[in-house]
């Protein structure tokens, strides 16, 4: 199988005006399911479009095991792709989709149709196999282009926000189904998005991108516990990390609002922010007897079922909390507590210090 | 089937009264207009082609007198010649040369250059170039093709010479067995701007996506022309044929500018909308002529109308 290395692999449209992307650096491990996240306009699908080859590279090299691939035509470089609106040819049926990879390679016909079976059953779409793409669902016709990428066997398989055209419910299933197939297959994956819980929840490593470059390349856990800047902090998480401003008291971090925080600040930086996870801080309506609290008013209260997102207005800025029920309702004045081990602490330049 | 069940079957099962007098009403102002201009002048010409005329005013039923005439009269079909295929064949043999050559050149001509046009730079103004001569006044490409082709100051001779073809050099529109081919080429030119135009907002259409997947899949710049373009264009390319054959049927102005109403050396590229013109307009009228050929154009015509209108 394969493994995919990009070095420092840039972009440039408009003659260098615009900065699709910049010095990506990083490795696809074989079999491994990467998934490129961000905004939208990060140039994350440019990214994914240049591995294809459909784009061209600017600068820098990219590596299919140890074989340079850049330069090379899509064709040749054994990859599938499934793009955000499926691409089927609209005037082949679903049968004639899947098989036409395996048509345009020369497979003779008797190969086709087992591996074509194969991979229908593979995608529960056996019955659809005569249809035309118009006539099936969103649900199939993103199985199809499924089927269609998998059937040539591919080194390298990658997927341009392929679940964006479903419902919410057909989304969780095709996550699962497609966590699967690939989990069956091994083979090495590229997955672009903007939906943090997709990326979460499928991807064994994340890769973070704003802006045209790379902010941070972590496994799912690490990403949510140990985001690298406050860029990825207030990215991740949903209602993202909180952040609190502060300065750093020789050694000690003292918030905007007044309080000394028993955390050390182990940083040379002047000015610091603190974040924490909405579900690490604790909301109560009467002073709590800790030596520091953070006081605030409560602009809105979201009942949500399985939690209570209360917005608490913090010095001019409005400040996420997740608990599992509480008294406070909009207008009251409250404090925030949490542990300082929950929090970290960022420099001036938004860089991870503890 | 029968006729009653069979219109059981179109129509709506709701269509009661009151419906359908609505539904007359609001279509009686439009099928007024077109039986007047359309239906009328046809069912008139069809009926008068059997009668004789003497002026406008119609005389004797005739029968088929005059039909047997048209197909006997050496200007519309020349037996003789057409067997040995040399021109003058009569203008519905040649009109019916000119649509075989000229249809498929600006069909595929026009999706050449829409194909070329489509990723280039400037191409507006590229396909504005082309398009022009579909602009352009019959009258006046007849007019151009003359000069085109004159023997001392035209360009095409000029570019003979240039290219050391000195011997070619001669007068193109007064060759008997070549003139209407040099013609032909005028017409490709006119149409291939109309038939490019097409194809470009069909080609237009197509998701990018799908040739990139094409890409992807492992098709090489023809399969991906082959099995994707060409399929997905096709409806277009109904249209452009039927459209152009449509135009060469009705052709008039070009012949007429270039080789005056006898369509030129013998009638060497008569059409038969210049034998219309001939039989209605010049002295000796021959009202009841004129009407036997635009029937037979009308005929060939008509069910290519048919199929344009009737598709989805």
């Amino acid at each position: 199988m394969t493994r995919i290395s990009m070095r420092s692999v840039s972009k440039y449209f408009d003659g260098g005006d615009t900065v699709a992307n910049y010095k990506l650096d990083m490795e696809v491990d074989d079999g491994e399911f990467v998934v490129f996240l961000g905004p939208s306009g990060c140039g994350k699908t440019t990214a994914l479009r240049m591995i294809a080859g459909l784009e061209d590279l600017s600068e820098g090299e990219i590596y299919f095991d140890d074989e340079r691939v850049d330069g090379m035509p899509p064709a040749d470089r054994n990859v599938a792709m499934v793009f955000q609106n499926y691409a089927l040819y609209p005037h082949m049926t679903v049968r004639e989709n899947i098989e036409y990879p395996l048509k345009v390679r020369g497979v003779p016909p008797e190969e086709r149709d087992e591996r074509v079976a194969q991979v229908a059953e593979l995608l529960h779409i056996e019955d659809q196999m005569d249809s035309d793409p118009g006539e099936i669902s969103g649900g199939q016709r993103q199985r199809t282009s499924l089927a269609r990428a998998i059937v040539r066997e591919p080194s390298v398989f990658l997927l341009d926000e392929p679940l964006s055209n479903l419902d919410a419910k057909l989304r969780l299933e095709m996550r699962s189904e497609l966590k699967r197939i690939q989990n069956e297959l091994g083979i090495t994956t590229v997955y672009v998005t903007h939906n943090q819980e997709e990326a979460m929840s499928m991807g064994d490593k994340i890769v973070v991108l704003n802006d045209g470059t790379i902010r941070q390349v972590a496994d799912p856990e690490e990403l949510y516990e140990r985001p690298r800047t406050t860029w990825v902090a207030k990215f991740i998480g949903s209602p993202p990390m909180n952040l609190f401003e502060g300065e750093n008291r020789d050694g000690t971090v003292r918030l905007a609002e007044g309080n000394s925080l028993p955390m050390p600040a182990e940083t040379s930086s002047q000015t610091v922010s603190v974040g924490v996870r909405p579900e690490d801080i604790d909301v109560s309506t009467e002073a709590p007897d800790t030596d520091w609290t953070v006081p605030g008013t409560v602009k809105t209260v979201e009942p949500l079922g399985e939690y209570v997102l209360v917005n608490v207005e913090v010095g001019g800025s409005v400040v996420n909390v997740k608990v599992p029920k509480t008294e406070a309702e909009a207008g009251d004045p409250v404090h925030l507590t949490f542990d300082p081990t929950d929090a970290y602490l960022y420099d001036e330049d938004g860089e991870l210090v503890a | 089937m029968s006729v009653g069940s069979y219109l059981e079957d179109r129509l709506d099962r709701d269509l009661d009264g009151e419906k359908l007098t609505a539904i007359l009403v609001f279509m009686l102002p439009g099928l007024t207009l077109f039986a007047i201009f359309s239906v009328g002048p046809m069912l008139y010409s069809a009926v008068g082609s059997f009668f004789t005329w003497d002026g406008f005013t119609i005389g004797q039923f005739a029968g088929f007198e005059t039909w047997i005439a048209a197909f006997q009269d050496d200007a519309i079909i020349n037996w003789d010649n057409l067997l040995a295929f040399q021109y003058p064949m009569g203008a519905l043999p040649q009109n019916i040369i000119w649509m075989v050559v000229h249809v498929p050149l600006s069909t595929l001509l026009g999706l050449g250059l829409a194909l070329l046009f489509a990723d280039l730079r400037g191409r507006s103004v590229l396909r504005s170039m082309v398009f022009l001569a579909f602009t352009t006044p019959t009258v006046v490409i007849g007019l151009v093709l003359l000069f085109v082709y004159d023997p001392q100051a035209g360009i095409f001779n000029g570019l003979l010479r240039s290219i050391g073809l000195e011997g070619m050099v001669r007068n193109w529109v007064q060759e008997p067995q070549i003139a209407i081919y040099a013609l032909v080429a005028g017409g490709v030119w006119v149409q291939t701007g109309f038939s490019m135009l097409l194809y470009s907002s069909a080609l237009a259409g197509i998701d990018p996506a799908l040739l990139e997947s094409a890409r992807v899949d492992g098709a090489g710049r023809f399969r991906r022309f082959k099995d994707i373009i060409w399929p997905l264009v096709k409806p277009v390319t109904a249209v452009v044929v039927i459209m152009s054959m449509i135009w060469v049927i009705r052709i008039f102005a070009i012949v007429y500018a270039a080789g005056g109403p006898s369509g030129g050396p013998g009638g060497v590229f008569s059409v038969l909308g210049l034998e219309v013109y001939q039989a209605a307009f010049s002295v000796p009228i021959e009202y009841s002529k004129a009407m036997v050929v635009a029937l037979i154009e009308l005929v060939i015509a008509l069910p290519m109308a048919w199929y344009i209108a009737s598709m989805d």
